[in-house]
């Protein structure tokens, strides 16, 4: 993902990038091992998370992004590695998954080949997960016996799968066959065994599997038939996911465990001042109301509080600093349109969804902005409101805006509660994002701006009851009917599709859907996002570079080929190679 | 006994109309028909979605009901059975290996003699079902050659499921045929008794959404298999070729590396594979014939050998 940093403020040189880099670890999957203990907050909350993490039982995690999903995994493994009474712990990210989706477009066997990738990510993890226990404890264990399969040629299966996206050859397809369930389970307690460990916890990060629905139940399956007496399965995954699959019913065979800290719990403040004090030192150096308002701007995401403090700092460097307030409020507005923009983001890789996407940005707007208004009212009262109620007769059993709820609630735009009933509706209740409201001044007086009256407005009780609407009040008619799916007509008689439908009804022929993977690799190297109007001018123009994504990357040398395009030297070369790859890092995550 | 009770006794079930001539049975057949060049996978492709406009259309003009379903049923897996018959027939003539597999295969006396030359090796799977996933494995290994099939129906593991999707697919046609849907005991052993024993003797009701999924688990296998037999048999035609390293040499004449020179024989074979069809069809030629050749390099780069 983009660090926001690369888009807010002024540039940084590279030395004053690296420095920043080194203070601030944003993702949890770049910080080294070593580091986890002391740049993990550990409060009660998050204690039980890890007990659940290193516990029995199967368990889903569950929270937005940035919201510490990878870290907890990551302590959990290292908390097991350090303790011998602690089960063996496996850590392996599916977060390449996306790279598989075109296989889902082209290939009929694509389902068989998910299935191998799952697989051979979790041998190889627990190929690394041994060497790394048996190091630990002082053990020598000959893993390549233990484990039978050769590792080099599981991590080349998985690349074939991942690059070339081919039919598996004889050899290949031997391999694979081997890689079955059953076998991974005994590889698990046999590394066990000989570690002493009594149970295996397997930690299997980033799997809620977005974009690719289709994968995302069958995963779910591999999950369920990995779950054993002394085998417990943990997955990560956004909330709002409801649909694993026909054969998995999360609330019979995971307990959920939400890992998103609610801005209403009690600790809120303190939960995100430890993450200030262990995680960006510098937040120490703000003014405490600053420091506060950041945290509830970060929304419970500490990936978002780093960002935000990391962007006030740099703001408060730059040569033409702003006054305190000013700064604060443009580090908020930043951070929500960057916010707004990643949910965007979501119609380039969901074409189908782009209405309900678009429409779900309506729909936050006018939470926010009712909300800010009910706020104002507040003022000079004794309590918030930070709650929308949305009557439930509206939203259940309504797909597209139950979809469109949903969206929102995976990006973290907006916190889902428990439903209340009023009178005889029920209402389904949601906090909105707080950086947005505090961007739409909810928190203060009209026309007069003080931080400490926000952060006294924050602070205070919530009202009794939340602002109560209904979609049809959020949303214009028109609007609510025209949610729908975004289809394209048959590719082949162009009639217009019927939803659901996997031919055509007018001339028969198979209805397909364009990959979005292979549309990213097939747009143009001078469009991607990052890159200055001069690099885009000299992309475009020159004809010993690349035109496509998908070329450039297939490129062995990237930075010589640049470099043959006149005035573009090593740093030049790199900060496009740079933009590429924080696109499709994000693009792809 | 009267004459009117035997009348009653001997005609308990009466018949409308007499049948007063010997049905004329090649009436029915198209014989203006000529065979024509399309693939096997073209062909099965025209007829599938021959088929799906069927109970489509119907069911927009909310005409459908469930024994069209049963009967639409029926055709799709003819349809994916004519698809292994024509892929076979079309290999043996093509394909020197998959000819000399065949040589030794015999033909009733009458199919030699009233057949045309081009479909005679139809006539080798007559005794044959090809609606079972054991036996299209088996041909495919015994007569083409295919790597990864076997004799007693194993098949690569990245079609496993489209097969054994295919046989369950199967196993129902075999109600429809013989039984107008009902689920037989034997039906229900194979495709799981414990979750088909409440079944038995209960008729199929197909909807339009199951139709669909079996269109396109069949859509899927025949797509699959075609794909993997393509790859399969094109870089035999090398590896066993001159200069190539298996174990017997089975073919005589070795690729040029040139498109012009190589075009005509690398065409028998693609176009017994390519689809021509939108929305899912094959790269052209040249696209296939070059990454044919990449093959073809990086195989003989592997033996040490340098090609230009």
């Amino acid at each position: 993902m983009t660090e926001p940093e690369l888009i807010i403020g002024a540039p940084l040189s590279t030395s004053e990038e690296e420095e920043v880099a080194q203070v601030y670890e944003q993702r949890a999957d770049h910080l080294e091992l070593n580091t986890f203990a002391q740049n993990t907050v550990l409060t009660n909350d998050t204690e039980e998370w890890i007990r659940a993490l290193t516990g029995t039982g199967a368990k889903l995690l569950v929270g937005p992004r940035g919201c510490g999903k990878t870290h907890l995994m990551r302590f959990a493994f290292s908390e097991c590695q350090d303790n011998v009474e602690h089960p063996l712990a496996i850590y392996t990210n599916l977060n390449r998954y996306y790279r598989l989706e075109p296989l889902l477009r082209k290939r009929p066997d694509a389902i068989p080949m998910f299935y191998t990738w799952v697989l051979s990510n979790i041998f190889v993890a627990l190929h690394e997960a041994l060497g790394a226990f048996a190091t630990q404890q002082g053990v020598i264990i000959d893993r390549d016996s233990l484990l039978e399969l050769n590792v080099g040629d599981v991590q080349d299966l998985i690349g074939t799968l991942e690059q070339s996206r081919r039919p598996l050859n004889n050899t290949e397809d031997e391999l694979a066959s081997r890689l079955t369930v059953d076998r991974i389970k005994a590889f698990f307690l046999r590394s066990a065994d000989a570690l002493s460990r009594r149970r295996v916890v397997l930690l299997l990060d980033d799997a809620a599997l977005t974009l690719t629905p289709e994968y995302l139940s069958h995963f779910f399956d591999i999950f369920r038939a990995l779950k054993a007496a002394r085998i417990a399965p943990k997955a990560s995954v956004y909330p709002g996911t409801t649909e694993y699959g026909p054969s998995f019913h999360a609330a019979h065979e995971a307990d959920s465990i939400f890992v998103w800290k609610a801005v209403t719990d009690g600790n809120y403040l303190n939960f995100m001042a430890d993450i200030g004090r262990k995680r960006c030192p510098d937040a120490a150096d703000l003014p405490e109301e600053t420091r506060t308002l950041l945290a509830y701007a970060a929304f419970g995401v500490p990936r978002s509080f780093m960002s935000l403090v990391q962007n006030y700092v740099k703001g408060r460097k730059s040569s033409s600093p702003a006054t305190a307030q000013s700064l604060l409020n443009r580090v908020i507005e930043d951070f929500c349109s960057e916010k707004m923009r990643e949910y965007l983001s979501l119609r380039e890789k969901k074409p189908q969804l782009a209405t309900i996407i678009s429409v779900g940005a309506m729909c936050f707007n006018k939470i926010v902005s009712d909300l800010a208004e009910a706020n104002q009212a507040l003022a000079d009262g004794t309590t918030r409101q930070i709650y929308v109620g949305i009557a439930a007769e509206g939203v259940d059993r309504k797909p597209y805006v139950e979809r469109m709820l949903r969206l929102l609630e995976e990006v973290g735009m907006i916190y889902k509660f428990p439903s209340v009933s009023h009178g005889d509706r029920e209402y389904v209740r949601y906090v909105p994002h707080l950086a947005a409201l505090q961007n739409q001044r909810a928190f203060t007086r009209k026309g007069a701006f003080s931080p400490k009256l926000s952060v006294e407005i924050l602070q205070r009780p919530d009202e009794k009851h939340a602002v109560r609407r209904s979609i049809s009040t959020l949303l214009e008619a028109e609007t609510i009917d025209g949610l729908g799916l975004d289809l394209p007509n048959c590719l082949n008689c162009h009639t217009k599709r019927v939803e659901g439908a996997k031919y055509c009804f007018q001339c028969g022929a198979k209805l397909t859907d364009e990959s979005s993977y292979d549309r990213v690799m097939q747009s143009l190297l001078a469009d991607v996002p990052g890159l200055t109007d001069w690099q885009r001018e000299k992309l475009s123009q020159a004809s010993s570079v690349p035109q496509t994504i998908g070329e450039f990357l297939a490129l062995q040398d990237r930075g010589t080929t640049l470099r043959t395009i006149p005035r573009i030297g090593k740093i030049r070369a790199a900060t496009v190679i740079g933009a590429v790859e924080a696109y499709l890092e994000e693009y792809l995550s | 006994m009267t004459p009117i009770e035997e009348t009653l006794l001997g005609t308990l079930t009466p018949s409308g109309t007499p049948i007063t001539s010997k049905l004329d049975t090649t009436a029915w057949f198209d014989s203006t028909h000529v065979a024509t060049e399309r693939s096997p996978i073209d062909e099965f492709v025209d007829n599938l979605y021959g088929i799906n406009r069927l109970y489509l259309q119907a069911e927009s003009r909310g005409e459908y009901k469930p024994i069209l379903g049963s009967l639409v049923y029926l055709g799709m897996v003819s349809a994916a059975e004519s698809y292994f018959r024509c892929l076979l027939r079309r290999l043996i003539l093509v394909d020197p290996v998959c000819n000399n597999n065949a040589s030794s295969r015999s033909l009733t006396y009458g199919a030699a003699v009233h057949h045309e030359e081009s479909l005679l090796p139809e006539a080798l799977f007559e005794g044959v079902s090809m609606a079972s996933t054991k036996n299209v494995a088996s041909e495919l290994k015994t007569l083409c050659g295919v790597t990864q099939m076997t004799k007693d129906g194993g098949v690569p593991s990245h079609l496993h499921l489209l097969f054994e999707n295919f046989e369950s697919i199967c196993q129902i046609r075999h109600c429809g045929i013989h039984r107008f849907g009902k689920l037989g005991s034997q039906q229900a052993l194979r495709l799981g008794i414990k979750a088909h024993s409440p079944l038995l003797e209960k008729p199929l009701k197909l909807s339009v959404a199951h139709l669909q999924d079996v269109a396109e688990a069949l859509e899927a296998l025949i797509r699959g298999v075609n794909s993997h037999c393509f790859a399969d048999i094109i870089k035999r035609t090398h590896t066993a070729g001159p200069g190539g390293r298996d174990k017997v040499q089975m073919y005589t004449e070795a690729w040029q590396m040139d498109f012009a020179a190589d075009r005509e024989r690398f065409n028998l074979y693609y176009e017994i594979f390519a689809a021509s069809d939108a929305p899912l069809k094959s790269e052209p030629i040249e696209n296939v014939y070059s990454a044919f050749m990449a093959f073809v390099r990086q195989y003989d780069a592997n033996s040490g050998l340098i090609r230009r």
